[in-house]
């Protein structure tokens, strides 16, 4: 059955659309992540134009977390304080995002900087998570885990502005969270992804928050940040499809749903190894789309409003 | 939209009134007639395209040609380029006119029934289309960018041209489907039919159609555009609300 999206202009199969919604919400609920780096792509794969893909990801981002974090909030794993700071840091960064992506839209080359922020992110990821399986899949490092200490100091630990987190048991520069947030929310602006890829290893590794507290925090700043860009897309390039996030949105919670029930039974190392491939498959074809002869060197710009 | 309510029907009492001038005395027959099975198209949310009937009657010999215009619109083409083995857009021309739609189909090819600087100056077929540069440059360097555009529209079904669907029934009696692809834009269009013996236009008749988008899917694409501050709100409530509901549905799982 065909519906017309009214913004991406373009008539797509809704069973698709559910499809892909549920199919990437499977994914997020096995491996815990927020799926927007898989959902951008795809939508572009199908032919939404990369503007109104990236917008319209950031809309449905704001849905998934808000329904991730009330879980985390009720288990008392949000840390607001740092979540804020995050958030600050966010707005900063999502905002000075749209700026570029309109400045980049009206220059003709936001396709290619949204297919090139990918090919960098999903491959420098899909590798790291392959060596990870890889090495866990190997029976001489089982067990043989080691964590790195919480208050090794180094240099971050010299920046000023230091402030207390307690729920996080920290006392580090407001620097950090703050340009970590900034960092995100460009991203989150650029790419269509709530950022916890990125954000999730700097909180633990960069600030070394106790992980029990990471993932809630993470998805408190994604709500505002993706509620940020949401706005300033709509207002600035009128990209945002309400349709098509909405049903993106269906199949995707419940495909979440299936998603965490399914990780439970299924070993994780393997699964993992899986994902890798996913991504490193996904990059690997934005990256052929750059390179690749394209079949008409001239294509039609959007229109000059 | 009151607008698409009040076309078809003083354009019916026309037809009416020159189907009776055909009936009633051959001295006074007006060489062609032509109308549309329908003149307004609706783009709801089910929307796959759709065709149009255009029929009507000749008295005299002579070509069939028909072209439906949509509205003119601003257009910018670019051209990629390799840059350290990625392609990139790098060149650019916008076209200040471009029609956003434009069907063209007769009875034999269009080189055949009049010369080119005839169809020129009425318009008739793709390789003669107008589009005016917005920043002038040179003829050659335009060209390439002025064949790409028609070039992309016919691959997305806006720009058409068919040398023989203009059909006959009889002698005097003609009819052809005018296809209106899923992705069509709204606005006034006009279908304009000529009749043409020896390089010369012998009748002409225009008839608008209108193409809008209806209902919820027409409101979205108009909020969004009109009030993009609210939109934007409203997306974010919507997603909110969206979110929390699932996150209460499956609190027990």
């Amino acid at each position: 059955m065909q519906i017309y999206l009214p913004i991406a202009e373009m008539s797509a199969n809704i069973f698709l659309l559910l499809g892909m919604g549920g199919g990437v919400g499977i994914l997020s609920g096995i491996f815990g992540v927020g799926g927007g780096f898989l959902m951008t792509p795809l939508l572009i794969f199908i032919g939404v134009p990369p503007a109104v893909s990236v917008a319209t990801e950031a809309n449905q981002i704001v849905a998934s977390s808000v329904s991730g974090v009330l879980a985390h909030w009720r288990r008392g794993n949000v840390d607001f304080k740092m979540g804020i700071v995050l958030l600050v840091g966010g707005i900063v960064g999502s905002s000075f995002g749209v700026w570029l992506f309109s400045l980049l839209r009206q220059l003709g080359q936001i396709d290619l900087v949204i297919s090139l922020s990918y090919v960098v992110f999903l491959g420098v990821i899909g590798v790291l998570m392959a060596i990870e399986s890889a090495r866990s899949m190997l029976p001489a490092d089982r067990g043989g885990r080691r964590r790195r200490k919480l208050h090794q100091h180094y240099w971050v630990h010299g920046l000023p502005l230091k402030m207390r987190f307690r729920r996080s048991k920290l006392y580090i520069s407001a620097l950090l969270p703050l340009g970590i947030g900034v960092i995100v929310g460009i991203l989150a602006a650029i790419m269509g992804v709530g950022g916890g890829f990125i954000m999730v290893p700097a909180m633990i590794y960069l600030l070394g928050m106790p992980t029990s507290v990471v993932v809630g925090t993470s998805l408190f700043q994604i709500i505002f940040v993706t509620a940020n860009v949401t706005f300033l897309q709509a207002v600035n390039n009128a990209t945002v499809d309400v349709l098509l996030a909405l049903l993106l949105l269906t199949g995707g919670v419940i495909g979440a749903q299936v998603g965490t029930r399914l990780g439970s039974r299924l070993r994780g190392e393997q699964l993992r190894g899986l994902l890798a491939l996913i991504v490193l498959a996904v990059c690997g074809k934005i990256f052929y789309d750059l390179v690749g002869t394209p079949a008409d060197p001239y294509s039609i710009g959007h229109l000059v409003p | 939209m009151n607008i698409s309510r009040l076309i078809p029907y003083p354009r019916k009492i026309v037809l009416a009134a020159l189907s009776l001038a055909l009936l009633s005395g051959p001295a006074e027959a007006v060489p062609v007639v032509a109308d549309l099975s329908k003149y307004v198209i609706s783009i709801d949310s089910g929307f796959t395209g759709t065709d149009v009937l255009l029929y009507g009657a000749v008295e005299e010999e002579g070509d069939l040609v028909v072209v439906v215009r949509g509205p003119s619109e601003r257009v910018s083409i670019r051209r990629k380029d390799r840059v350290a083995g990625i392609w990139m857009n790098q060149d650019e021309v916008e076209f200040q006119d471009a029609p956003s739609f434009y069907l063209v189909a007769s009875n034999r090819p269009l080189d055949e029934i009049a010369q080119r600087n005839f169809r020129e100056l009425h318009q008739i077929g793709l390789d003669v289309m107008r589009l005016t540069p917005v920043v002038a440059r040179p003829d050659e360097e335009v060209e390439p960018f002025r064949e790409a555009l028609v070039r992309n529209r016919r691959r997305e079904g806006l720009y058409s041209e068919s040398i023989d669907a203009m059909k006959f029934l009889s002698n005097r009696l003609f009819s052809t489907s005018l296809q209106f692809p899923a992705n069509v834009p709204e606005g006034f269009y006009r279908a304009e039919v000529f009749l043409i013996r020896d390089g010369k236009i012998i009748s002409a008749e225009t008839t608008p159609l209108f193409i809008n988008k209806t209902g919820f899917l027409w409101q979205i694409n108009f909020y969004a555009h009109s009030q993009p501050e609210l939109y934007g709100i409203a997306a974010i409530l919507i997603a909110l609300f969206v979110g929390w509901i699932a996150a209460v549905a499956f609190r027990k799982a």
